[in-house]
Parts: C-alpha cells; sequence; structure tokens
C-alpha cells in the first residue's frame, strides 16, 4: 500500500529537519542521553567500516561525516554573520551547552585563516584506553565544516594532539586549502 | 642489597638527584626484571619530558611540544600548556578590545580573569561616556565662543559689523593682498535729530541709513564705526564706480526730504579709497584719506542742507 502522505525524502540522505522533534518525540525520556550510547554507536559504526573498507577508508568516512554534521550544524545554529570572536564565542558556547567538548582557540593567524584550537573533555575521545593513536576524525571533520560554513574557505582539519595518545586535551590544527 | 635490585635503585636515585647522569640499559637485566626495567626507563623517561616541558612553560615558552606520543604522565602538564595558550590568544583578543571575551572550566582564575575583563569593559564604557560628554561639553563651549565671536563683531543697536570687525577685515584683506575700496560715510544732522526730536526717532535715522547702506553690494561688509559714522569694504570695486554707487544711495536718502511728513533733513557725506592689491600705503593713511574726503565732501554739500520750519 502506498502513502502518500510520507516524507519523499529518504533518511539516508541527510536533512536537518529530518532529525525530528525531539522534545516530542522523546516526551518522558527528555533530549539528552549518556555519552556512552553515543560511543557505542560510534565505535561499533566505526568497527564495521573498518572491517568493510579498512581503517584509512572507515577513517575517511567519519571525517566525512563529521564534516557534513559540521555544516549543518553551522548553518542550523550558529550566526554566520558575525565577526570572528563573536564567531568563536557562540561556537565556544553552543557546544559547551550540547556537552560536545569545551573549545579553546590558540592561536588565529588573520593573513592565512590558519588556526589551532582545543578541545576539552571531548565527546569523542577523552577517556579513551591510550592507544598511541589519534582517533577524533569525525571531530575533524565537524570543525572543518564548521570553518568552511563560516569563511566560505576550505580547511583541512587535522588532529594533532588527542587523548588517545596520551593528551588530555584534543588539539587540532586547521589549515586553509588553496583552491 | 642484591645487586640488580642496588642497579635499578641506583638508576632512580640518579633519575631523581642527577637526572643527566641516570642512564640504565635494560639488556643488562637478567630476563625475569627485564620488564621492570623497561617500565622503570619509561617512566623515567616521561618524567624528564614533563620536567622539560614544565620548565619551558615557566619560562613563558608555550609553544614546544618535547613530549614523546602517548606520554600519559604528561597529560597534566599539556592541559595546563593548553590553558595557557588559550589564556595567551584570549588575553590578546582582550588588549584588542573584545571584552566578550570569558575565561571558563579554570576555577577561581576564570573568576578572577573575568572579573578582570568586566571591570576592563566597566572602566573603557566609563571612560567612553566621559570622553563623550567631555566633547559635548567642548561642543557647547565652542558654540559659545562662536556667539561670542559673533556678537564681539556685531554692532547691538544696529546688528551690522561693528569697528572691531571692520579693522580686523581690512587688516585681513591687506595681509591677503586683496584689492578693495574702503568709503568712510558720516550720517549727517544725527545730532541735531536726537537732540530736536529723541533718541528713538535718531535710531530709526539710523536704521534708515542702515537699509540704504546694505544696498551698496550684497558681497560688501557694512560696518558701524561710530555714532553716526559707517564704513564700508568692498572687493572688486573701484573708486569711481564706488562713487557713482554712493551718488545713488545719497539721493535715495536726499528724495526722503522730499516727502510732505519729513521733519529734519537727511542726508549723508562720503569719502572713498581705492586699497590695491600690493598697495605700500600703511593702513592709517588710506583711513586717513578715506576720512579726509569724507569731510571735503561733507563741507561741499553743507550748503545743500534744507531747513524745516
Amino acid at each position: 500500500m502506498e502513502n502518500v502522505f510520507a516524507a519523499p525524502k529518504s533518511h539516508n540522505t541527510f536533512a536537518w529537519e529530518n532529525l525530528g522533534n525531539i522534545k516530542e518525540g522523546r516526551g518522558d525520556l527528555g533530549e539528552e542521553m549518556p555519552v556512552l550510547v553515543y560511543r557505542l554507536m560510534q565505535f561499533t559504526m566505526l568497527d564495521i567500516l573498518t572491517e568493510s573498507y579498512g581503517s584509512e577508508k572507515a577513517n575517511d568516512l567519519f571525517r566525512d561525516a563529521g564534516f557534513l554534521a559540521g555544516t549543518e550544524f553551522a548553518k542550523n545554529t550558529l550566526d554566520l554573520n558575525v565577526d570572528l570572536n563573536a564567531f568563536v564565542a557562540n561556537l565556544q558556547k553552543a557546544l559547551e551547552d550540547l556537552k560536545i567538548g569545551i573549545l579553546r582557540m590558540e592561536a588565529f593567524d588573520a593573513e592565512t585563516g590558519n588556526l589551532m584550537l582545543t578541545v576539552g573533555q571531548d565527546l569523542d575521545c577523552s577517556g579513551l584506553p591510550l592507544t598511541n593513536e589519534t582517533v577524533c576524525n569525525y571531530d575533524e571533520g565537524f570543525i572543518a565544516g564548521i570553518l568552511e560554513a563560516y569563511t566560505g574557505k576550505h580547511y583541512e582539519v587535522r588532529e594533532v594532539d588527542c587523548w588517545a595518545n596520551g593528551d588530555r586535551t584534543c588539539r587540532f590544527r586547521g589549515t586553509v586549502l588553496q583552491d | 642489597m642484591d645487586p640488580i635490585a642496588q642497579k635499578l635503585f641506583d638508576y632512580l636515585k640518579d633519575a631523581i638527584y642527577r637526572p643527566a647522569k641516570a642512564a640504565l640499559d635494560p639488556e643488562e637485566i637478567p630476563e625475569d626484571f627485564r620488564d621492570l626495567a623497561r617500565g622503570l626507563v619509561y617512566y623515567v623517561e616521561s618524567v624528564r619530558e614533563v620536567t622539560t616541558l614544565a620548565d619551558d612553560i615557566a619560562r613563558g615558552e608555550l609553544n614546544t611540544s618535547p613530549l614523546s606520543p602517548g606520554n600519559e604522565v604528561a597529560s597534566g602538564m599539556k592541559s595546563l600548556q593548553a590553558s595557557l595558550r588559550h589564556l595567551t590568544w584570549q588575553t590578546q583578543q582582550v588588549a584588542k578590545g573584545d571584552y566578550q571575551q570569558r575565561v571558563s572550566f579554570m576555577g577561581d582564575f576564570s573568576e578572577a580573569m573575568n572579573d578582570m575583563i568586566e571591570q576592563l569593559d566597566k572602566r573603557r564604557q566609563e571612560m567612553t561616556h566621559e570622553i563623550e560628554a567631555g566633547h559635548e561639553k567642548n561642543e557647547a563651549l565652542m558654540a559659545d565662543v562662536d556667539k561670542l565671536t559673533a556678537i564681539s563683531y556685531r554692532d547691538p543697536a544696529t546688528g551690522i559689523y561693528n569697528r572691531r570687525f571692520g579693522m580686523e577685515t581690512l587688516e585681513k584683506w591687506r595681509d591677503e593682498g586683496q584689492g578693495f575700496i574702503i568709503c568712510f560715510i558720516d550720517l549727517d544732522n544725527l545730532k541735531y535729530v536726537n537732540d530736536e526730536f529723541s533718541h528713538a526717532q535718531g535710531d530709526a535715522y539710523i536704521a534708515l541709513a542702515v537699509d540704504l547702506l546694505q544696498g551698496f553690494d550684497s558681497n560688501a561688509y557694512v560696518c558701524r564705526i561710530g555714532g553716526d559714522e559707517f564704513m564700508i569694504l568692498a572687493r572688486g570695486w573701484d573708486e569711481e564706480p564706488a562713487n557713482e554707487r554712493m551718488a545713488t544711495l545719497r539721493n535715495e536718502m536726499l528724495s526722503i526730504n522730499e516727502r510732505p511728513e519729513t521733519r529734519y533733513h537727511h542726508s549723508m557725506s562720503y569719502g572713498i579709497v581705492a586699497v590695491g592689491q600690493s598697495d605700500p600705503r600703511p593702513s592709517s593713511e588710506l583711513l586717513t584719506i578715506a576720512d579726509e574726503r569724507m569731510y571735503q565732501f561733507k563741507r561741499a554739500h553743507k550748503a545743500e542742507r534744507k531747513v524745516y520750519a
């Protein structure tokens, strides 16, 4: 039977509005959930992707997903028409409010647009067992997506220090890519 | 003490008190204790890196990274380095005037820093208000000065320019090398009108003369330089056309005498001198010439005065 009322779009294609009305949908349980659940989903997905495509490709896919999330997050929740300091302040607050992490800017080169920032108590990796690798590929994409949405420039963001390699703060370097 | 235990103990002691000399090769340690030796070396090396980073931070060098990947012993120090780097950036932004910066998750330090930024912002706002208030006062003062200057250049009775303005303008034009004419005018009979009719009549007579003289040229300056004396300064005029213009104005005044209601003789005398662009004569001489010509004119026209019953 065909349901002519169903939304024409598939959930396999991301759209911000398809995140749904969480408040209404979870009237009793509320809008929040433990980080454990987030990580359970993320790391099982990484596991399956790695099994299917190898770790490098799996990391790339995670990064791409993070980029899409960062772009949509910036477009839908942040004011993109304010100056850099106000934007960073708003972003810090948004990341804190949503308990994603504590963002701190360490350096910004106004000429090149390159920057260095840290995320403390990061949602993805804080408290992970030590593996001597950087694991915040999703964060790399997420930050790149936000920066691109704000500046209109293509950013490559790489994690240079990660909780999973012994640092309590994840540090990211953002470099503007020349088109 | 067992020799192996002694070796490990000495290494640990050196690591604490003589770190430069501390050395241990785990391969020289019997297998049963080799992992312990490796762990000890790893720990000592990790601590050494922490010490190096702490020394760098103590010297204010916040951008060094002497740590091996996975040095978990250093994680607290690295967090401190990250916090200091962030604070450096935030302080730079505050220095640039961004008082919206706030420090969070750093305990008492956050509170102290945020208080300081708020106080700086408050002080800046107060200073801005003070400066704005100062500007307003200054503008009001300047407006008062302008007003006073304008008043000081005006004759209070007629509203036209006064002697001060006339003399300053004359000197200014001379300094600028401009060519112009000076015309001295004396209002005839004013004393008589004041004495015989009233000062109100005298004032009306003066006002009539002022109206007339202002018709000389809209770009000329008409100044009252004495009770019954006036001076016109006009650029772009020569003596002859200026004399003709004044004769016309004087005739207009004389025509009043023909009106039946007129009770006293209206008349004025004038003397004109032209000042060249690089006229060598001093101003006092030019003024004297204009004054003399005015009296010559007065004497020459004395007989024309009409006598009223």
